[in-house]
């Protein structure tokens, strides 16, 4: 509890009256103006005496200055009437009532100074005794001035001291001061402060009030979550449902894919065979008008009863382009195969842009295809009209003529290799010699021979497939055409066993026999021979 | 309605403060004034017979506020056919003007005639400022029964708003010494003789002090005015006496903020609205019981007897040497003012009345 709280109004008063007793009481007390109701009463008279003697100097007066003669008769008349009749107007009475009011206060301020009478009859009494004792103290001071003299001078040193701790402490007062008036407003700041603190109060409450709202909100929020988070926890279990379903589906999906894509590959390979079957008759059909129209043309000639072994070279250009596309192979297939000899050029020494190459029996061109996609200088020959038409819509340079008859019109030395694939297997054995020696002799020194014929080691070539062209003679053993290529001048001859059956369609067994066989019939189909001349 | 509608009077606050009250609660609110002082244009109508007749309606209150004679006005009441609310300020006896002005003189007695006659207006409820001036009206024949105690409407709390004028403040601090305060206009019932003799005995006894006395002066009083400078010098505090004249709420504000008492030896008051000041802004009060400042001050004063100069002094050095006194002191005003005449005490207690006029 502070000094403000403990302090009362009635308390303060009580301390007052001890306060002007303990002043009214004391003898020594004197000054300009006792302090008594006497100076109070005393002020009033002469107010009112001050008055008076204004008001006196009114009693009487004219008005102002009046501007008419009639106005000037009048005041004159009535300052006679004034003078006449001064003591029944209300002035009189009024300055006598002031006058009976000033007396009162007279009367009053005697009484006053009657009962003061005895307060200075004891004053009298306390001066007369003090005069003795100050007799008596007179003896004393003449004692007292020798040790005056040294006090004096620390009571010098000490005034100045004094001096300085007055004017430390008018400092001091004036900080207080300044001190009260900062705590009157800090007071009055700390009211505002209780008005805003209510405010906060008020504001406060409604925070808490938003608070809990929200707090009941969020709990509620909550929970919905957590229903939501159940219900979704539901849907993840459909969802894990649902995708083993649908890996189900998909399997199956998959599965009948599979089946799907089996069944038409088979179809696609169905309709492949349709299509080569259906071209095969297109040609046969187109074979068959081209020997009429030649039969129509020939008549009357007698000629020769035909062997019936021997089919028309008519007959056979366009039944020999049915046959490479039914059996030999698509065009793709052979560039993909013949591709693995460019190594072999490679190896020679040919360089693309400057060496010629020359193709014997080039066929649909596929050979000349994949050298000119090297960048070599080709030049092809086949005897049959439809495979060279079909070379040159490739673009490719193909002369139709017979193969010995093409070679001889070459000059000697001037080729950079010569190729032959799946040729000498159509020639009787001394063509095959001179068509060897033709090759020897165009080729340049260091030249390159490449035959590729099929492998008749192969048991399922020599019996069967070789047999699928009727215009093949004989397989030529791979030794034997070593030897003759050896025999007939070239050199460095290298055999390369080629194209073996899938290993899908091996014997899986790991026994002797299942090798031989596997090596027998499933082994190299084709083989060829590079054959360098000196 | 009123005789003269002028600011900063206490009287001119009460009927504003009416006004304004009456219109936040939807009432429809006209004033009338035979004069009106032009700060307040447009704020109040000059009555006039020939126009108005607002007192023959019977769904009109009609609030007069008495505090001297009025011709017009007491003819308007002898008409009235309204509800009629008569809001007594009290009229100063004419002898504190006899020796200083006539013209006061006489309208202080035709004040007195004139409390007498609408004494006597029938049907009409008499609101007072103070039980002082109830006695005052009971005195002339009103019944106590219709007679209630309606606090005036101040301006307290917007002087409080009012920003501190820092170059008084300044030349307050400048003075270095106490300050004794006391605001009203100077006027020969205020005690101005009283407290120039206070400051004089507490100058030669105590210690050193000022006396500010803000207020204006009617030039109709300058022998009342010279007199009072006459006895200053007389007493030899001439120097330590600030008659400030009238003063802004800023500069009033700053007054009160500088002063350590409030001093008031006033030899008759109505009510007295200054001591509000004083409590609120939290300056000891010293007084003397005379009229209606006993009433008003209840205990959070210092109220000594009419005369006890003595006490007076001594009260006024507690106030000036004494923080914990003072403090004690200011704490009590400050209560006071919050617990009886705060506005919203005055409000709620002046809408109940009206609506009890209203319906009587």
């Amino acid at each position: 509890m502070s000094n403000t709280e403990r302090v009362d109004v009635n308390d303060i008063m009580r301390e007052i009256r001890d306060r002007v007793r303990q002043r009214l009481a004391d003898p020594t007390f004197t000054n300009n103006l006792p302090y008594s109701n006497l100076s109070s009463l005393s002020a009033e008279l002469r107010l009112k005496l001050t008055a008076l003697q204004a008001f006196r100097e009114q009693i009487g007066s004219l008005p102002p200055q009046p501007p008419t003669l009639r106005a000037s008769i009048g005041a004159v008349i009535s300052q006679f009437l004034r003078r006449v009749l001064f003591w029944q107007y209300e002035e009189a009475r009024t300055f006598h009532a002031i006058i009976a009011d000033f007396s009162q206060h007279l009367v009053s301020m005697v009484q006053v100074i009657t009962s003061d009478s005895d307060h200075y009859e004891r004053v009298q009494s306390a001066i007369r005794t003090a005069s003795a004792r100050i007799d008596e103290l007179s003896q004393k001071v003449g004692h007292i001035e020798a040790t005056v003299c040294s006090a004096e001078k620390q009571i010098q040193r000490l005034a100045d001291r004094l001096d300085s701790l007055e004017n430390e402490q008018h400092a001091t007062q004036h900080i207080s001061a300044e001190l009260i008036k900062v705590n009157q407003s800090v007071t009055e700041a700390l009211n505002r402060l209780d008005v805003v603190k209510e405010q906060y109060t008020v504001s406060t409450n409604d925070l808490r009030g938003d608070i809990d709202a929200l707090r009941t909100s969020q709990i509620l929020g909550i929970a919905e979550s957590r229903e939501a988070l159940s219900r979704l926890d539901a849907v993840r279990q459909q969802c894990i449902v649902s995708t083993d379903d649908l890996r189900s589906t998909i399997d199956g999906l998959r599965t009948s894919q599979i089946q799907n894509t089996t069944e038409l590959k088979e179809e696609a390979a169905r309709l492949s065979r349709y299509e080569l079957q259906t071209r095969r008759e297109v040609v046969l059909q187109h074979e068959r008008i081209n020997s009429l129209l030649l039969s129509v043309r020939r008549r009357p000639e007698a000629t020769a009863p035909p062997n019936r072994d021997d089919v028309g070279d008519d007959v056979m250009v366009g039944l020999y382009l049915s046959l490479e596309d039914a059996f030999r192979g698509s065009p793709g297939e052979i560039r993909n195969r013949v591709r693995e000899h460019i190594p072999v050029l490679e190896r020679a020494g040919l360089k693309p842009g400057q060496d010629l190459v020359i193709d014997i029996g080039c066929g649909r061109g596929e050979w000349l295809g994949v050298l000119t996609e090297n960048g070599y200088l080709t030049r092809g020959c086949d005897s049959n009209a439809l495979m060279v038409a079909k070379c040159r819509e490739q673009g490719l340079d193909v002369v139709q003529a017979d193969a010995l008859q093409f070679l001889r019109s070459l000059k000697e030395d001037s080729v950079a290799a010569v190729t032959a694939f799946h040729v000498i297997e159509h020639l009787p054995f001394s063509l095959m010699l001179e068509f060897i020696d033709a090759s020897l002799r165009v080729l340049r020194p260091g030249g390159i021979l490449l035959l590729e014929t099929p492998n008749p080691q192969n048991v399922l070539v020599a019996s069967h497939n070789f047999y699928i062209d009727p215009t093949h003679k004989k397989p030529v053993p791979m030794i034997l055409l070593q030897f003759i290529v050896e025999a007939r001048g070239f050199c460095n001859i290298q055999p390369t066993a080629l194209h073996p059956y899938p290993e899908t369609m091996l014997l899986q067994e790991s026994s002797d026999v299942a090798k031989h066989f596997n090596e027998y019939f499933y082994g190299p189909q084709d083989y060829a021979i590079v054959a360098t001349k000196p | 309605m009123t005789p003269h509608f002028v600011p900063y009077d206490a009287i001119g606050n009460d009927i504003r403060g009416m006004a304004e009250h009456l219109q936040r609660n939807g009432y429809r609110v006209n004033i009338y004034a035979e004069g009106i002082h032009s700060a307040l244009n447009g704020t109040a109508e000059i009555l006039d017979l020939r126009r108005h007749s607002f007192w023959l309606d019977r769904d009109v209150l009609l609030i007069y506020h008495h505090s001297m004679g009025w011709p017009l006005g007491e003819t308007v009441l002898s008409q009235a056919r309204c509800h009629v609310a008569i809001k007594h300020h009290n009229v100063t006896p004419p002898v504190f003007f006899q020796p200083y002005s006539e013209d006061y003189t006489v309208a202080c007695k035709a004040g007195q005639l004139a409390t007498s006659t609408i004494a006597r207006t029938p049907d009409a409820k008499f609101w007072v400022d103070s039980q002082f001036n109830a006695e005052n009206l009971i005195d002339n024949g009103v019944q106590s029964a219709n007679c209630y105690v309606l606090p005036p409407f101040h301006w307290t709390e917007r002087l409080a708003e009012a920003p501190l004028a820092l170059d008084i403040v300044q030349s307050c601090k400048r003075l270095d010494t106490t300050i004794f305060l006391f605001v009203g206009g100077i006027k020969p019932n205020k005690g101005h003789a009283r407290l120039i003799q206070a400051l004089a005995t507490y100058v030669s006894q105590i210690n050193d002090a000022v006396l500010i006395l803000p207020g204006g002066s009617d030039p109709r009083l300058a022998n009342y005015v010279a007199g009072l400078r006459t006895l200053a010098v007389q007493l030899g505090v001439a120097s330590k006496i600030i008659f400030a004249g009238t003063v802004s709420d800023s500069q009033l504000r700053a007054y009160y903020f500088c002063a350590d008492a409030f001093l008031c030896l006033s030899e008759h008051e109505g009510f007295c609205v200054p001591l509000l000041e004083a409590m609120r802004f939290r300056v000891p009060v010293v007084a003397h019981a005379c009229t209606a400042i006993p009433e008003t001050l209840g205990e959070a004063a210092l109220i000594w007897d009419k005369g006890d100069l003595a006490s007076i002094v001594e009260s006024l050095a507690i106030c000036a040497e004494h923080d914990d006194h003072r403090r004690a002191l200011a704490e009590a005003g400050c209560q006071r003012y919050i617990h009886h005449y705060a506005p919203a005490r005055i409000e709620d207690k002046f809408i109940s009345l009206v609506e009890e006029a209203i319906e009587a």
